[in-house]
Parts: structure tokens; C-alpha cells; sequence
């Protein structure tokens, strides 16, 4: 029962028993007001048969004070009888951060009228989910309520930004035979030089090499370019909130998700095959591919990514590994926790080649530790720690790039990839 | 913005029209008739509905409107004028909705306001003129008749509270 109704009706029992107790009849004249109110709410009450409302959402992306915004207007209509007191209620998704207006609102509408609720969140990555709207139908003094769902389902989908990374200067061991953009580390049709070799009948003359053919007469050669291929690439982002850190509103593993999302989209244009793997409270997978159609796909799943754990330790063993193919590159973007350094070696051991990119947590947090000297000599103590676990990934041939997140990534990507150029032949060169 | 804070604005004018009202009819009358502890005693209740303007605290705009109506009772009881009584807890009443009304989280329109306030006074209206009718025609009722008038209302409530659990509450 509602509150207002039963302090009505506690109060007429109350003088309606001094009433009887006292025998003093005058006693329920003070009864009259709170009947007459309960009454012109039970009057004023819609027939509940003559209630049909229909409910519509639409969602529109702009911007409010130089700030990405969305705008959601949820209109009501009335198509039965005037509704003293509507109350509209909006669910609000996890995460939203509303800029204007409110999601709740408490109107009157006539017979055939509508009203529309608005209000504007900040656009940050996520998915947010309608499914229905709320609203609450009473008299005009509140006393008698129904509530009702009515369906006005939408969904908009806030992917993360990503950095433009031009051109990643990648060397992985092995690419798929498809023509690509990465050199593959055999001769064929590209054109970086690769070697020398006898003509073969059916080789095009043009390639011939003239002063090779001039210094041996009698003997005709063949310049040979490097083939350029496709990589197939795989991406693992590591959303475990263990090794995510929170200042404020700035969180590091949107970092993560936004370097994720910029390597995504440097390694598609390049025209590589691109899966991706998320560890959290759930595995996500977006299994290889190509094309826009797959960076729409990742950086769709990228958007609803959130941190989180299951409340039970969370490892990167569990990863299912077999969804990349052996030839695959992987890029591993963790922050790390002390007990994933023996997942690096079972990666080696499995053939891949790794990458690992792994946000700095310690100088993310930096700024907000205390200056006492014990804070600084613990700090000191893991980040040497980390340090040391850093260092006995590289020893297994994979490449790290421990990035401080206040840096931009891509300069360091190139520097570190740039230096491996012509430095794989062997095949161990970085891992990649 | 600006029509909102009007609304709200005119919301507490009338609510402090109303508790000034409901305090003065019993605080005067109780000073009037010697009893100085129960004119006291109605600060209690004007202190629990200034305090219910907060929306964690809402109870207590209930507890004030029991303990304006206590007070009410017990002025009948001593023979205090009955219409000055009515006044106050009539008052109580009012100053005990518009307090709820303040406390809703959501903005409201100008037209529910409208109308919230137009079916109040009506309420209150039709109230204050029945018991105004009554007092007029010094119309008294034997204890008897009053008790089977009490019956006849609890009934009543009953069959009222009966149709808000067929006809309210969630459904799809």
C-alpha cells in the first residue's frame, strides 16, 4: 500500500477508536478532510481499461558545449483518457553520465496529447541499452498508483577512439599468401630487392640484371623482389580488474581498450587479418578477418568492453589460444599481474610470436602516491619488480613495450618495430 | 530552469501558509484554554515537517500529520472549538501533501501542478465546507449515530482498500 493511503488510514483508525473509547462523536469530524481527500483521489483515479500509452525512444548523436553528446527524447502518447499524473521513469545504463536534463518527470496529459522526457548523456565509450520505459500512473494526490513497462527499445553503441597509426613497420616470421603490405622473406612479385638468381625460361625480361649478364657472358640473371603478404594478427586485451587502476575518472585500462582499438584499425588498413580476444569476467572473441566489416566487429565489441572480475583469480592461461591460427602474431596488451609471467613461455612454446604492450600502472598511479619516504621505497621495490618481470619476457624473443600512458603510443610502436627492419632473417627476430 | 524554481518556490509559499495555519489554530487555542505544555507540544510536529522537506527524512512528514491530528484529538477533548480543530488538521493536511510534493525526484510540469493543486483544494474545499455546514446548523450527533457513521466509513475504506489491490500496483 502506498505510504500517503496508509497514514491516512492509520490516522481515521486512531480517531475512530478514541472516538470509541472516549465516546465523543465530534472526534471523526476531524475524520471529514482525510476522507474527502482519499476520496477525490479514488474519483480522480484512471479506469485502468482506459489506459493505453505507447512509448517511442529516439536517440541522436551531437555535441553540447564543444562535447560529444547523445541526446535521448522519449515521447509518451496518450491514446486513451486524460491522465491526471504521469510519472515517466528512464532506466539509466551503467555508465552514463548525464550532461542536461533528467530521466524522470512527472506530468498531466490530455486525452490524444503527448509528452517527451529529455535529456543528454556525455558520449563515452560503452554500449548502452534500452529496453522499455517505465511509467507510473496516478490520481492527482498520489495515493493510488499502477505501474507500467511500456516497449521502447534502442541501443547505441559509443566506439572507443582511436589514435591514427599511420603505417605499423611490422617483420612477422611468417604471413598468409595472400598480397599484402608486409614483407614476407621470400622472393616474388614486390617491390623491395631481394636477390639475384640464373634466368629461368618464362622470366620476364624486364627483370633481367644487365650488369650481372655483362660481367658472366654466356649466362643470363634475374633481379628477384621481396613478396609482400598479409600477417594475420591477433590481439588480446587483458580486462581483468586486477590490473586495472582508477584515478578519478581516468581509468588505465580505457588506455588499453583505445590502444586496442588504434591497432586495430592501423593493422586492418594495412590489410592484415585481425582477430581479437578480451579477458574479463567473460572471454570475448572476434574471429579473423578482413576488411571494414571487422574493424566494425572489434571495435563493436571493443565498446561494451568493461573491466571486471568474476571473484575468482582470473589467469591468462585460460585463454583459448587455438582461435589463432600458428602463424598468427600476437599483441598483448596487459598491464600484468606478478602470476602471468609463466603464460609468456607457454605462448613461445606454442610457436606464436609475440608482442607484448603493457601500460605502466606504477606511473599511472605516480601522481597520487604519498611523498613519505616509505611510500617511495615501496614504489621504488615494485616497480623494480616489474622491472625484472619485463625483462624475463624480453629473454623469451618477445618484444615488450612498457608504456608510461602519458607518452603517445604510436612513436613508440615505430621505434621499437623500426629497429628490427632487415634483423629477422633468422626467424627469431623479435617475435615480430 | 527558471519556471521550475517558480513552481518550487510557490510550492513552499503555500506550504508555510498552511503549517502556519495548522500551528496557529492549535498553539492559540491551546494558550487560550491554559494549556501552555500542549501549545508547546505542537512545536514537535511543525519541527518533524521542517525536517521532511529533506528526502531521506520523509517519515517524518507522516509522524507530523499523526501528531497534528493527536493534537487536534486532544483538543476536542477538551472542549476546545471544533471548527478551529478541523482548521488545524485541514491545514495539517495540506502543508502534509505539499511537503511529499516537494520531496518527488522527478521536475514536474506546470500542468500537473496545476492540477495537483486545483484537486487538493478541492479536496480540502469539500472538506472544511461539510464540517462548516454541520457547525453552522450546530447540527450534533448522538454518540450512537456517530458510531454507526464510524462503521460505515471503515467499511467503506475497507471495500476502498479492496478495489487498490485488484486495481493498482505493477503489472505488464
Amino acid at each position: 500500500m502506498n505510504s500517503k493511503l496508509l497514514t491516512l488510514f492509520l490516522i481515521f483508525l486512531g480517531l475512530f477508536t478514541s472516538a470509541l473509547f472516549s465516546q465523543r462523536g465530534e472526534l471523526l469530524w476531524l475524520a471529514f478532510p482525510f476522507l474527502m481527500y482519499v476520496a477525490i483521489g479514488l474519483i480522480k483515479f484512471p479506469v485502468l481499461d482506459t489506459i493505453h500509452l505507447q512509448a517511442q525512444r529516439l536517440l541522436c548523436r551531437t555535441s553540447s558545449d564543444g562535447q560529444p553528446v547523445v541526446e535521448v527524447e522519449v515521447t509518451i502518447r496518450n491514446q486513451g483518457g486524460t491522465l491526471p499524473c504521469l510519472q515517466v521513469i528512464d532506466s539509466q545504463p551503467d555508465g552514463m553520465k548525464i550532461i542536461t536534463g533528467q530521466t524522470g518527470m512527472m506530468t498531466s496529459v490530455f486525452e490524444g496529447g503527448e509528452e517527451s522526457l529529455k535529456y543528454s548523456f556525455l558520449e563515452k565509450r560503452g554500449r548502452y541499452t534500452w529496453k522499455s520505459a517505465h511509467v507510473r500512473i496516478s490520481d492527482p494526490l498520489g495515493l493510488m498508483i499502477t505501474d507500467l513497462t511500456l516497449p521502447a527499445a534502442a541501443e547505441i553503441s559509443i566506439q572507443p577512439e582511436g589514435d591514427n597509426f599511420q603505417r605499423i613497420p611490422l617483420r612477422p616470421n611468417s604471413t598468409l599468401h595472400a598480397p599484402g603490405s608486409i614483407p614476407a622473406r621470400q622472393a616474388g612479385s614486390g617491390t623491395d630487392f631481394w636477390g639475384v638468381r640464373l634466368y629461368h625460361p618464362g622470366d620476364s625480361l624486364r627483370w633481367l640484371d644487365w650488369r650481372m649478364n655483362a660481367r658472366h657472358p654466356g649466362q643470363f640473371f634475374t633481379r628477384e623482389f621481396e613478396r609482400e603478404e598479409v600477417a594475420d594478427i591477433g590481439l588480446i586485451l587483458d580486462a581483468r580488474s586486477e590490473t586495472d587502476q582508477i584515478i578519478g575518472e581516468d581509468s588505465l585500462f580505457e588506455y588499453s581498450v583505445r590502444a586496442a582499438a588504434s591497432l586495430a584499425e592501423g593493422f586492418i588498413s594495412q590489410g592484415n587479418r585481425v582477430s581479437l580476444l578480451v579477458l574479463g569476467k567473460t572471454i570475448i572473441q572476434v574471429f579473423p578477418g578482413y576488411g571494414k566489416h571487422q574493424l566494425n566487429r572489434i571495435l563493436h565489441s571493443l565498446s561494451g568492453v568493461r573491466c571486471s572480475s568474476s571473484g575468482r583469480v582470473i589467469d591468462l592461461h585460460y585463454l583459448p589460444l587455438q582461435m589463432f591460427s600458428n602463424r598468427a602474431l600476437l599483441v598483448v596488451l596487459s598491464s600484468l599481474t606478478r602470476s602471468d609471467s609463466s603464460f609468456f613461455p607457454r605462448l613461445r612454446a606454442a610457436g606464436y610470436q609475440a608482442m607484448l604492450i603493457s601500460p605502466d600502472p606504477y606511473d599511472f598511479i605516480y601522481p597520487t602516491l604519498s611523498k613519505d619516504p616509505d611510500s617511495q621505497r615501496a614504489f621504488f621495490l615494485t616497480r623494480q619488480e616489474r622491472r625484472i618481470q619485463i625483462q624475463s619476457i624480453s629473454r623469451l624473443n618477445i618484444r615488450v613495450i612498457d608504456w608510461q600512458v602519458s607518452q603517445p603510443l604510436y612513436p613508440l610502436i615505430r621505434s621499437s618495430l623500426g629497429h628490427i627492419r632487415g634483423h629477422g632473417e633468422n626467424g627469431q627476430g623479435y617475435g615480430a | 530552469m527558471e519556471r521550475m524554481d517558480k513552481v518550487m518556490e510557490r510550492k513552499q509559499r503555500l506550504f508555510f501558509i498552511c503549517l502556519a495555519v495548522a500551528a496557529l489554530s492549535l498553539m492559540v487555542n491551546f494558550y487560550l484554554f491554559d494549556r501552555l505544555m500542549l501549545a508547546l507540544a505542537t512545536l514537535l510536529p511543525i519541527g518533524s515537517i521542517l525536517f521532511a522537506r529533506r528526502p531521506s527524512l520523509s517519515w517524518l512528514a507522516h509522524f507530523s500529520l499523526a501528531g497534528f491530528t493527536g493534537l487536534s484529538a486532544v483538543g476536542v477533548l477538551l472542549n476546545i472549538p471544533l471548527i478551529s480543530m478541523i482548521l488545524a488538521c485541514t491545514a495539517a493536511l495540506a502543508s502534509w501533501d505539499l511537503v511529499l510534493e516537494m520531496q518527488a525526484e522527478s521536475p514536474t510540469t506546470e500542468l500537473y501542478e496545476r492540477l495537483h493543486l486545483k484537486f487538493l483544494g478541492a479536496a480540502l474545499g469539500l472538506g472544511l465546507l461539510g464540517i462548516g455546514v454541520v457547525h453552522w446548523i450546530h447540527w450534533r450527533l448522538s454518540f450512537v449515530v456517530m458510531l454507526m457513521l464510524g462503521i460505515i466509513m471503515l467499511v467503506c475504506l475497507n471495500r476502498v482498500m479492496n478495489y487498490l489491490q485488484q486495481n493498482t500496483g505493477s503489472h505488464r
